[in-house]
């Protein structure tokens, strides 16, 4: 028979002591959710089923008590670090289920600078380290807008990637190694090594599991050496957005390694500046050895400018930008604000496709969005993380809720565009989720998604978690409406 | 019908620059070319209360007309497309290139002679300062100079008939509320979360289009009175000022402990006094 709320409770404090396992009503209700959710978030309207508990772990040996406990009493069990979120990953999709959070594991472990590597736990707040790291001349490399929010193990659960990307790699290329613990109890620990050829890489099993096979526990990434006097900003207008695609893609192709390349178009661009006089913006920095970036900032800006309609503007407007582009906690509270006056909210859905195929996807989305969907205010996106053989496109939306409690916007809004963006990208070949997760709402795409190889999807999760207590809902929906996939 | 002219400044982004990047020039001139620029918040806030004000005025029986006014560059164009898409009905630049600062007479004196020269309004709604000055003088020179009242620290502004409007205003120890005869000033004060709404992309269409009325400053006819004019201030020095608090954080293996020693050390002296 399934354990009550308050049995979980008792067992919990019995397991961690009482101050581990926090039960207050208000912690759970915002426990419940993460910002996929965001308009009933800031009218704090819950619908999802309310936690039993949060427990904040300080050891592998708690993670495996708190998961032993409920795998043996089919606890649903949603792993969390920083709680910045934005797929409906953090969710507690089922009754009573456990939040561990980790924030409290938040130890830097060792900084190996002879084998250029650094071990932390899970709730090492990646800003915290990367500072600390750049005091002394490094750098994770690693630097997505929820820098000041996120910690490591859900970076490497989400398979995040940041926004000196183009150079570094995502978080897949930084991890070098790992402890994670199974639902079974199971702690595993994968060394730290440069590579190995020893069947398949098993880092890639707990990389992007987003809370849904095992916990992270542990985790080591590559250092690099942190040189901002050699910097290199260069920005560009460019008049039509599919030859901005087709710049970003020679440059991708000529073979050089910006760390940031971007494209914005130009009602996303003017949300950032002013100067842009509703044009599309071309970013790109150069970052390294001086030598390096000097050759690549003129390698780039001779090719860029070969491409019709690009002028080139002043450095400067990009580089002062560029240093307020992250989000924390005072943004997100200014944000609530402003979206309880106005009912005016904005959300980010992140998706990839190659280059034959990327502005296809950008433009169909957008003009089907804007057809299909009410009340839009803003309707645009960027690209900001490109690849030899394609890029990704960050859809950008506003639109004003009318007409409708909080309860009901998201089936009449975000779900609708999601849906769209989804069955553009499908449709294009392009992969839905890009950086955020597949989360709870994109997993109702998963088969579309995965195709043939969902089954060995399914059976990973079968594999690791054969009771069904890990993060539920996400990866693969616990129920879903093949009809209605986007009304939930 | 109240016509009512809403007045508002752009102004850059001051939150976008570090404490480090308030490092001037020798003129005293803080670069904020990188910076976007925004509505100047008490100004949002007026043209909110004005569309809050249309709103209501109906179950009033009062018509409404709001138009706004704006001194500056180009990219204003933008704030006044962003009105005509809310419903504003008549959006008008007064082009200036030059960025004018600590001149609230010159800016009073504009507005002035715009208003004398264009349709007669009932009511004029504007911040009582500028969110990158902060003179706080322009809309009572440009009542000094219209002849007409103001009231400050505006918070609120109901209908009540065609030659009245209520207006809820702040004073030192709370807010009062006025029934106040047209024509007058009403400069906004500080109201809390106050935003303009969003057009929608569909209202930015069909309305945000509409034609922006464009006056130069001398067809004000006022160029001579202010040629060769300087502004009263000039700036001389600007420092930061250091607002952080000294503080102790307090140890202890748990939040219990910590509460504890708290109460102890700080609290208990208050309490049992």
């Amino acid at each position: 028979m399934a354990l009550s709320r308050e049995q979980i409770q008792e067992e919990l404090k019995k397991a961690l002591g009482a101050e581990q396992v926090v039960t207050d009503e208000t912690v759970l209700k915002e426990s419940s959710l993460d910002r996929y959710r965001k308009f009933e978030q800031v009218h704090e309207i819950y619908t999802q089923p309310i936690p039993a508990a949060v427990v904040y772990v300080k050891s592998t040996e708690d993670v495996k008590s708190v998961l032993t406990f409920a795998n043996a009493n089919g606890i649903n069990v949603v792993p969390r670090t920083g709680h910045s979120a934005i797929e409906g990953g953090l969710e507690t999709a089922k009754e009573n289920s456990i939040v561990v959070d980790g924030s409290t594991m938040n130890k830097v472990l060792k900084i190996d600078k002879e084998n250029m590597q650094v071990t932390c736990q899970c709730g090492v707040p990646l800003q915290d380290l990367d500072d600390m790291l750049r005091e002394q001349g490094y750098t994770t490399g690693h630097s997505p807008q929820s820098k000041p929010l996120a910690q490591m193990g859900g970076l490497v659960a989400t398979r995040s990637i940041g926004q000196f990307s183009t150079l570094y790699g995502g978080i897949e290329d930084m991890v070098v190694g790992l402890e994670a613990v199974f639902p079974n109890g199971e702690v595993c620990r994968i060394k730290n090594v440069p590579r190995r050829s020893v069947g398949p890489d098993i880092r890639h099993i707990i990389i992007g599991n987003e809370g849904a096979l095992c916990y992270i526990t542990e985790v080591t990434v590559k250092l690099f050496k942190y040189q901002p006097e050699n910097n290199v900003f260069l920005g560009y207008t460019i008049e039509d957005m599919k030859k901005g695609f087709e710049a970003l893609r020679a440059v991708m192709v000529e073979g050089y390694k910006p760390s940031i390349a971007r494209l914005y178009d130009g009602p996303d661009a003017s949300q950032h500046w002013d100067w842009n006089e509703d044009k599309n913006v071309l970013i790109f920095m150069a970052e390294g050895p001086a030598a390096v970036t000097k050759a690549t900032a003129e390698g780039i800006d001779a090719v860029v400018k070969t491409f019709e309609g690009v002028k080139a503007v002043d450095p400067k407007l990009i580089e002062k930008w560029f240093g307020g582009l992250n989000w924390g906690a005072e943004q997100i509270a200014e944000e609530k604000l402003e979206i309880l006056a106005t009912d005016n909210i904005g959300i980010t859905t992140e998706v990839s496709g190659c280059w034959d195929c990327i502005y296809d996807i950008y433009k169909n989305a957008c003009d089907r969005i804007m057809k299909e969907v009410p009340d839009m205010t803003l309707m645009g996106g960027h690209s900001s993380h490109s690849y030899m053989n394609g890029t990704n496109m960050y859809f950008v939306y506003y639109y004003n809720v009318v007409d409708c409690t909080p309860e009901e916007e998201m089936n009449k809004y975000h779900n609708q565009i999601n849906r769209i963006i989804c069955e553009e990208v499908i449709k294009y070949g392009g992969s839905i989720a890009h950086h955020h997760g597949l989360g709870k709402a994109r997993a109702h795409y998963v088969w579309q998604e995965y195709g043939s190889s969902f089954y060995m999807l399914e059976t990973l999760k079968k594999a690791f978690d054969p009771n069904g207590i890990m993060n539920m809902g996400t990866l693969i929906p616990i129920k879903h409406d093949d009809k209605n996939p986007w009304i939930f | 019908m109240i016509r009512i002219l809403g007045s508002f400044k752009v102004v850059p982004d001051l939150d976008q620059i570090s404490e480090e990047e308030w490092a001037s020039d020798p003129a005293n001139r803080i670069d904020t070319s990188y910076v976007k620029k925004i509505l100047s918040c008490y100004d949002e806030s007026g043209l909110e209360m004005m569309l809050k004000f249309s709103d209501e005025s109906g179950d009033f029986g009062v018509p409404v007309q709001l138009d706004a006014v704006t001194i500056g560059r180009k990219m204003n164009e933008n704030y006044l497309k962003t009105l005509y898409a809310l419903g504003f009905t008549e959006a008008t630049r007064i082009e200036c290139e030059k960025e004018i600062q600590f001149w609230p007479e010159w800016t009073a004196g504009i507005l002035s002679e715009f208003m004398n020269q264009t349709e007669r309004y009932d009511l004029v709604v504007m911040g009582n300062r500028s969110a990158d000055e902060e003179n706080g003088k322009v809309p009572f020179l440009l009542a000094e100079e219209l002849g007409w009242p103001c009231i400050s620290q505006v918070v609120e502004i109901i209908p009540e008939d065609e030659a009245h409007v209520k207006v809820r205003y702040e004073v030192d120890n709370g807010y009062c509320t006025s029934v106040v005869q047209l024509p007058c000033i009403l400069s906004i004060g500080d109201v809390p979360c106050s935003f303009l709404r969003v057009p929608t992309l569909k209202d930015r269409m069909q309305k945000g289009k509409k034609e922006i009325h464009r006056v130069k400053i001398e067809d004000l006819g006022i160029s001579e009175t202010f040629e060769g004019l300087q502004p009263d201030l000039s700036l001389v020095n600007l420092e930061v000022i250091d607002q952080s608090r000294p503080g102790v954080i307090l140890d202890g293996m748990n939040a219990e402990e910590k509460a504890e020693k708290l109460y102890q050390t700080y609290l208990k002296g208050r309490v049992e006094l």
